[in-house]
C-alpha cells in the first residue's frame, strides 16, 4: 500500500500527463482535419496558407509552452 | 551537456530486487507495458522489416545487374521499388528509432517507464498488421501499389486494390507514430528525474523530443492526404483528380510538406545516438551542447519551409524557386554546426575505436557526403537536370542508409551490453562495420555517376552505356545485404550470453544515467527517481 502523498503525487503526474497528451492530440487532429478542410474551402494556395499558418501557431505554442517560468 | 553529475547512490536505489521478476511466455510480449520489452519488440520488428525491404532492394538490384529484362516483370519491379521505400521508411527506420526511444529515454532521464504504458503497447501492436497489409498486397488482384513511395496521383487514383491496402497501412502506421510521439513528449516533459532540467538532458532525448514534435505536426498531414486519395478513389471526390476539377500538384505539395520533415524525423534520432557515442569514446563532454540543441531545433523548423525543392521540375514562380532553393541551402548551417561540434568533441580526445565509435565515425563521413550532394540538388538549375535520376537515389541513400542505419548500428553495439548483460563480439562487429562501409560505397557511389550520365530511376531496363556501373552497384548491394547478417549473429550471441559478462558501465567514458543501473538493465528501473545534480 502506497502512502497517501505518493498516491497524490502519482495522481497529479497522471493528470499532467493526460493534459499534455490531450493538447498534443488536439494539434494532430487539427492538422489532419485542417488539411482536408482547407481543400474544401478553397484552392491549393488557401490550403498551403492555412497549413503554413497552423505550423507557425504550432511552433509558437510548442516553444512558448516550454518557456513558462517553473512553478 | 553530456556529462551529468548525479547522485549515484540514489540512482542505485532505483532498481528494486523485489520487482526483478517479470512475466514469461508469449503473453509477456503481447500484453507487456514495460518500456524495455516494447523497445525490444520495436527493434526486432524493424530488423525484420529491414530484411524484408532488403530482399526487395536485392530484387531490384538483381534486375538491374544487366540491361534488358531478366528477373522480374516491369510491373513487379515497380511494386518492388514502391514497397521497398514504404517498408524501409515506415517499417524499418522509424520503428527502429522508436525502439531506441522506448528502451533508452526512460533510462536516460531517470523515469520508471513511459508516461502511457498501455498506449505504448498499442502503438507497437498496430505495426505488425500494417506490415502484413503492405506485404500481402503483393498477392491481391493487380498486385501491390506501384506508383512509388510518394503515392503521387493520378497513378494512385487509377491503381487496384493494392493501393487501398497501402493507404490503410500508412494510416495505421501514422496512428502508431502519433501515439508514440505523444508518449515520448509527455515522458520527457513530465517524468524527468529531479534536477534534470531540459538543458541537462542527454542529447538523444533532445533530438527525440524535437523529432516527436515534428511527427505530430506532419503525420496527420500525410494521413489527411492519403484520406483524400482514398475518397478520390472510392467516394467520388476530386481533391487530386484533374478529371473532376482536382489538382494533382496539390498532393505533391501536401506530401512533401510531410516528406521533407520526414527526412529529419529519420535522421534526428540518429544524430542523438551519435551525440551519445562520440563523447563516450572521445572521453570528453560533447562540445557545444547548447548549440547542438539549438541546431537540432533549427533544422526542425527549417524542415517545414523547404518542401518544394522536391518539386522544382513541376513548375512554380521564380520567386518560389529562389525561396525554396535558398531555404534549403540554409539547412546546411545548423547541420554544419552539428558536424563541427562532433569533430570538436573528438579533437584531442583520448579516443578508442570500438564498434560503436567506428559506426559513428562512418556515419559522420558518409552523412557529410550525403549532405553535400543534397546541397548540389538544392541548386534549382542542377536539380532540374538531375531530378528523377540515380543521382537522387544515391543522395538519399547516403543520408538514410549511411546516416540513420550506421548510427542505429552504432547504437545497437553501444547499448547491447546494457540490454543483454553480455559484451558483443568485437571482432564480428568490426567486420560488420568494414564490410558495410565498403559494400555500401560500392553499391551507392557509382549511382552518382549513373545519375550524372542521365540514368532515370524507377526503370527495370536501361541503355547499354549504364551497364558497367549498374553491375558494380548490384555487387555492392548484395555484399551490403549479406553483411547485415553479421549484426544478427552478434546480437543473437549476446542474447544467448555467449560472451564476456558486461559490467554496469562497460564504456569508461559513459556518464549518463543508464550506466548507473546493472547490466542487463533490471525489468524495473528508477522506481525511486535518481537525483541529478
Amino acid at each position: 500500500m502506497q502512502p497517501q502523498h505518493a498516491r497524490n503525487d502519482a495522481a497529479r503526474l497522471r493528470a499532467t500527463n493526460v493534459r499534455t497528451a490531450l493538447v498534443l492530440l488536439t494539434i494532430a487532429l487539427v492538422f489532419f482535419g485542417g488539411v482536408i478542410a482547407a481543400r474544401f474551402m478553397g484552392g491549393w494556395t488557401t490550403g498551403i496558407s492555412v497549413v503554413g499558418f497552423a505550423v507557425f501557431v504550432f511552433l509558437a505554442f510548442a516553444i512558448g509552452r516550454n518557456l513558462r517560468s517553473p512553478k | 551537456m553530456s556529462s551529468i553529475p548525479h547522485d549515484r547512490a540514489a540512482a542505485g536505489h532505483g532498481t528494486h530486487d523485489d520487482h526483478a521478476h517479470h512475466p514469461t511466455g508469449l503473453m509477456r510480449w503481447v500484453t507487456t507495458t514495460n518500456h524495455k520489452d516494447i523497445g525490444t519488440m520495436y527493434l526486432w520488428f524493424s530488423f525484420t522489416m529491414f530484411m524484408v525491404g532488403g530482399v526487395m532492394a536485392l530484387t531490384i538490384r538483381a534486375e538491374l545487374f544487366q540491361p534488358g529484362l531478366q528477373v522480374v516483370h516491369p510491373e513487379f519491379f515497380n511494386q518492388m521499388t514502391t514497397l521497398h521505400g514504404l517498408i524501409m521508411v515506415f517499417g524499418a527506420i522509424m520503428p527502429a528509432a522508436v525502439g531506441f526511444a522506448n528502451w533508452m529515454i526512460p533510462l536516460l532521464i531517470g523515469a520508471p517507464d513511459m508516461a502511457f504504458a498501455r498506449m505504448n503497447n498499442w502503438s507497437f501492436w498496430l505495426l505488425p498488421p500494417a506490415a502484413i497489409l503492405l506485404v500481402t498486397s503483393l498477392f491481391v488482384p493487380g498486385g501491390a501499389a506501384s506508383a512509388g513511395w510518394t503515392l503521387y496521383p493520378p497513378l494512385t487514383i487509377q491503381q487496384g486494390m493494392g493501393m487501398d491496402l497501402a493507404i490503410f497501412a500508412v494510416h495505421i502506421m501514422g496512428a502508431s507514430s502519433i501515439m508514440g510521439s505523444i508518449n515520448i513528449i509527455t515522458t520527457i516533459l513530465n517524468m524527468r528525474a529531479p534536477g534534470m532540467t531540459l538543458m541537462k538532458m542527454p542529447l538523444f532525448c533532445w533530438t527525440w523530443l524535437i523529432t516527436a514534435y515534428l511527427l505530430i505536426a506532419v503525420m496527420p498531414v500525410l494521413a489527411g492526404a492519403v484520406t483524400m486519395l482514398l475518397t478520390d478513389r472510392h467516394f467520388g471526390t476530386s481533391f487530386f483528380n484533374a478529371a473532376g476539377g482536382g489538382d494533382p500538384v496539390l498532393f505533391q505539395h501536401i506530401f512533401w510538406f510531410f516528406g521533407h520533415p520526414e527526412v529529419y524525423i529519420i535522421i534526428l534520432p540518429a544524430f542523438g545516438i551519435v551525440s551519445q557515442i562520440i563523447p563516450t569514446f572521445a572521453r570528453k563532454p560533447l562540445f557545444g551542447y547548447a548549440s547542438m540543441v539549438y541546431a537540432t531545433a533549427g533544422i526542425a523548423i527549417l524542415s517545414f519551409i523547404v518542401w518544394a525543392h522536391h518539386m522544382f521540375t513541376v513548375g512554380m514562380p521564380v520567386a518560389g524557386v529562389l525561396f525554396f532553393m535558398y531555404a534549403t541551402m540554409l539547412i546546411a548551417v545548423p547541420t554544419g554546426v552539428k558536424i563541427f561540434n562532433w569533430l570538436a568533441t573528438m579533437w584531442r580526445g583520448a579516443m578508442t575505436f570500438e564498434a560503436p565509435m567506428m559506426f559513428a565515425v562512418g556515419f559522420l563521413f558518409l552523412f557529410t557526403m550525403g549532405g553535400f550532394t543534397g546541397l548540389v540538388l538544392a541548386i534549382a538549375p542542377i536539380d532540374m537536370q538531375l531530378h528523377d535520376t540515380y543521382y537522387v537515389v544515391a543522395h538519399f541513400h547516403y543520408v538514410m542508409v549511411a546516416g540513420s542505419l550506421f548510427a542505429f548500428f552504432g547504437g545497437v553495439y553501444y547499448w547491447l551490453p546494457k540490454w543483454t548483460g553480455t559484451m558483443y563480439d568485437e571482432r564480428i562487429a568490426q567486420i560488420h562495420f568494414w564490410t558495410s562501409l565498403v559494400f555500401f560505397n560500392v553499391a551507392f557511389f557509382p549511382q552518382h555517376f549513373l545519375g550524372l550520365a542521365g540514368m532515370p530511376r524507377r526503370i527495370p531496363d536501361y541503355a547499354q552505356q549504364f551497364a558497367d556501373w549498374n553491375m558494380v552497384s548490384s555487387i555492392g548491394a548484395f555484399g551490403f545485404g549479406l553483411s547485415q547478417l553479421l549484426v544478427l549473429y552478434a546480437v543473437v550471441k549476446c542474447i544467448r550470453g555467449d560472451g564476456a559478462k558486461a559490467p554496469a558501465k562497460p564504456w569508461e567514458g559513459g556518464d549518463t544515467l543508464e550506466w548507473t543501473v546493472p547490466s542487463p538493465a533490471p525489468y524495473h528501473t528508477f522506481e525511486t527517481p535518481p537525483v541529478v545534480r
